[in-house]
């Protein structure tokens, strides 16, 4: 490393600085991620992503800022993929070129790791617009090194309280995040999303859901806190009217709009809400309601979410839950069709707390629950008074064993998972990001 | 014979549930439901709901420290109600600010002090930092230990008249190497969320004295289905604390 360094040192002094360094950032990180990959047979580490930042903590703002419409952040407790990757969409259908992170890749690390798998030396992107999905201390820290054409604020609920102690700290972060950047799109619906925006000098614009379509469960949309009276009662937005299997209504500035949801479930409707007001934000006078209802029609399955494979000639569906609200929502749609249920929670969730926040009373009796945490699940359910036919922590066994089990009369078998089992189930099963029916 | 009946309260549910700490009394419900034993649980949150007949069992869980001062006001105009159920020998189960708010002084804010209900009668005093994850404490029975999380800023000095619930193994507890508190009738502890479906012991005592001073008898725990979830629990803590 120390040549390196000389290296860097000389570039530096040579007055070629900044871009030299990023230079030498990205093919550091481009030396190891093929270290990984051919050496030690891994892809998707952190590593690359974090000797980049090393040799070049500048990296990524200067990369980010010379987009040139902009960097569009997507932040908030749940529904930040599903309304990424529907905003990007939505832009790309609108024939903007779009520069995007994988879902999974949303703090400082995972983003520079996207720039090191795709940006072209020595030019960086071709790309008109960047759309991050980030999470919300991430969203606040690069808001201090950059500032964002627009915001994406989806919602704050009681989420990863061991990591951020309480939801007025998240809070804090998206007001930090937002602070500095031109426009905002923001939940209208969530109470506390409202306070943080407060004080911010952007002009914001609002999506939400009428009451009507909300879920019916106690937690509703799961919000830490119900705004009194949403912002979109008194000012121009989009509107969630109705909900139909994986069709939804939307009210858009006056326009009715119908479209086809990747996924069932109001909140999907609601993400699709927050990126039509985005869209809407970014495009101005070229937004159109013909190239959005395009945009969905084509729009593949939410990765993990009510997503459809086929393992050995029978049709399995993949559910991915990440927090109470989307456990919630995603056990609600399951439907008659899930008659065999795999559950698996892993080390992920740090603190498995919150599975108690969560009704199960609508859950079919569950076959295996797994994961390292498939204890916690076990417990929970048990004193839900759930009928669990096997607990194994080794996720591996349980799944093969889960897949023998005989077919199910009617329907099809369902793995509910958090993150980490999600990863692991698919690297096993050999899934591709979104493979799909 | 009829099936002897209890009542649990779960006050304030609204404000103060953070981790799903009222979970606490559906496992208990279902504890006594597996021996035998009916019980109500009854949600209390404004003035209407604290009339009527005094509950056997109350839980109080944790609010968000954006909530405290409204659960403080909660409790300053309800708490003597609880007060008055607790002399009447009604069980209490508080976690996090609710056992901060239920002790004889709490700070609100750093050098904020102001008196608490006064059921425990320590103090619930800022921590230098926050305390989040894991926290695991012995008790007295060495076959058992406690645990579960914690996320909280605020310690607790016990009172010259109150025991802890045990010795912090791993964790910050109380701050003082104790965790939790135990008064006449009262329990406090910083293991938020199903804690009493972690560690059966704590509930089987708040079940044994309900039990005792409403129908004058024990209760027992010695179902099948108390066995299975208490070898889950008996998993959850050898393997996660």
């Amino acid at each position: 490393m120390d040549a390196t360094q000389e290296f860097l040192t000389t570039s530096h002094r040579m007055g070629r600085g900044a871009r030299a360094r990023d230079a030498c950032a990205l093919l550091a990180a481009r030396c190891v991620r093929w270290m990984l990959r051919s050496v030690a047979r891994r892809g998707g580490s952190a590593l690359p992503g974090l000797v980049a930042d090393w040799v070049s903590p500048r990296l990524l703002p200067r990369t980010l800022a010379s987009f040139p419409r902009g960097v569009v952040v997507v932040t908030g407790s749940s529904g930040k993929s599903t309304t990424t990757r529907m905003l990007t969409s939505v832009l790309r259908e609108h024939g903007m070129t779009v520069f995007t992170n994988p879902s999974t890749a949303n703090m400082r690390r995972g983003i520079i790791s996207a720039i090191v798998d795709r940006s072209r030396l020595p030019s960086g992107f071709s790309e008109e617009i960047a759309v991050l999905e980030l999470d919300e201390p991430a969203a606040a820290r690069l808001a201090a090194d950059i500032e964002f054409r627009l915001v994406v604020v989806t919602n704050v609920m009681s989420d990863q309280l061991d990591r951020f102690h309480a939801p007025d700290i998240v809070a804090g972060h998206i007001g930090t995040a937002c602070a500095g950047a031109a426009e905002i799109v923001a939940n209208g619906d969530d109470g506390m999303v409202q306070d943080a925006l407060a004080r911010v000098v952007g002009s914001v614009r609002w999506f939400g859901a009428a009451s009507t379509v909300r879920p019916s469960t106690s937690l509703g949309f799961g919000f830490a806190r119900d705004a009194e009276v949403s912002s979109w009662v008194r000012n121009p937005a989009t509107v969630v009217v109705s909900t139909t299997g994986t069709t939804a209504v939307l009210n858009c500035h006056g326009d009715r709009i119908s479209i086809r949801l990747p996924a069932r479930g109001v909140h999907y409707a609601a993400d699709a809400a927050a990126a039509l007001e985005a869209a809407r934000a970014l495009l101005g006078g070229g937004f159109s309601l013909t190239a959005v209802i395009a945009a969905f029609d084509v729009m593949e399955p939410v990765f993990g979410r009510g997503e459809v494979v086929t393992l050995g000639g029978e049709d399995v569906e993949l559910v991915l839950v990440q927090n109470i609200a989307s456990f919630q929502l995603n056990i609600d749609q399951l439907d008659s069709r899930s008659e065999q249920l795999l559950v698996a929670v892993g080390s992920d969730v740090a603190d498995p707390s919150w599975l108690w926040s969560v009704n199960l009373s609508t859950l079919p009796p569950v076959s295996v629950v797994s994961g390292s945490r498939a204890h916690d699940v076990a417990l929970r359910m048990a004193y839900e008074g759930i009928d669990v036919d096997e607990v194994d922590a080794d996720l591996q066994r349980a799944i093969r064993g889960f897949l023998a089990r005989p077919r199910p009369a009617n329907g099809h078998k369902t793995i509910v998972f958090t993150a980490d089992p999600m990863r692991r189930v698919r690297r096993m099963l050999g899934l591709a990001e979104g493979a799909t029916r | 014979m009829t099936r002897p009946v209890i009542e649990i309260t779960v006050v304030f549910p609204h404000l103060m549930d953070l981790h799903g700490d009222s979970a606490n009394a559906r496992v208990l419900k279902a504890r006594a439901g597996w021996e035998g034993i009916d019980v109500r649980i009854v949600d209390r949150s404004d003035a209407a709901d604290f009339g009527g007949s005094p509950p056997d069992i109350v839980v109080i869980g944790s609010s968000a420290e954006a909530d405290l001062a409204n659960a403080a006001d909660h409790v300053r105009i309800f708490g003597p109600r609880i007060r008055d159920w607790h002399a009447a020998g009604c069980q209490i189960l508080a976690v996090g600010t609710g056992m901060d708010l239920l002790s004889n002084s709490v700070e609100l804010a750093p050098g904020r002090v102001e008196p608490g209900l006064g059921i425990f009668s320590g103090h619930a005093l800022v921590l230098p930092a926050w305390a989040s994850g894991a926290l695991s404490a012995r008790t007295g029975n060495p076959s058992t230990k406690l645990g579960g999380f914690e996320n909280h800023a605020r310690g607790y000095v016990l009172g010259l008249d109150e025991r802890p619930l045990g010795r912090v193994r791993r964790g910050v507890g109380n701050g003082d190497g104790h965790e939790g508190v135990e008064r006449t009738g009262a329990m406090g502890t910083h293991l938020h969320g199903p804690v009493l479906s972690n560690n059966p012991d704590l509930a089987d005592g708040l079940l044994t004295r309900a039990l005792r001073r409403r129908h004058g008898e024990d209760f027992t725990a010695c179902s099948a289905a108390t066995h299975s979830a208490d070898a889950l629990a008996r998993h959850i803590r050898q393997v996660h604390f």
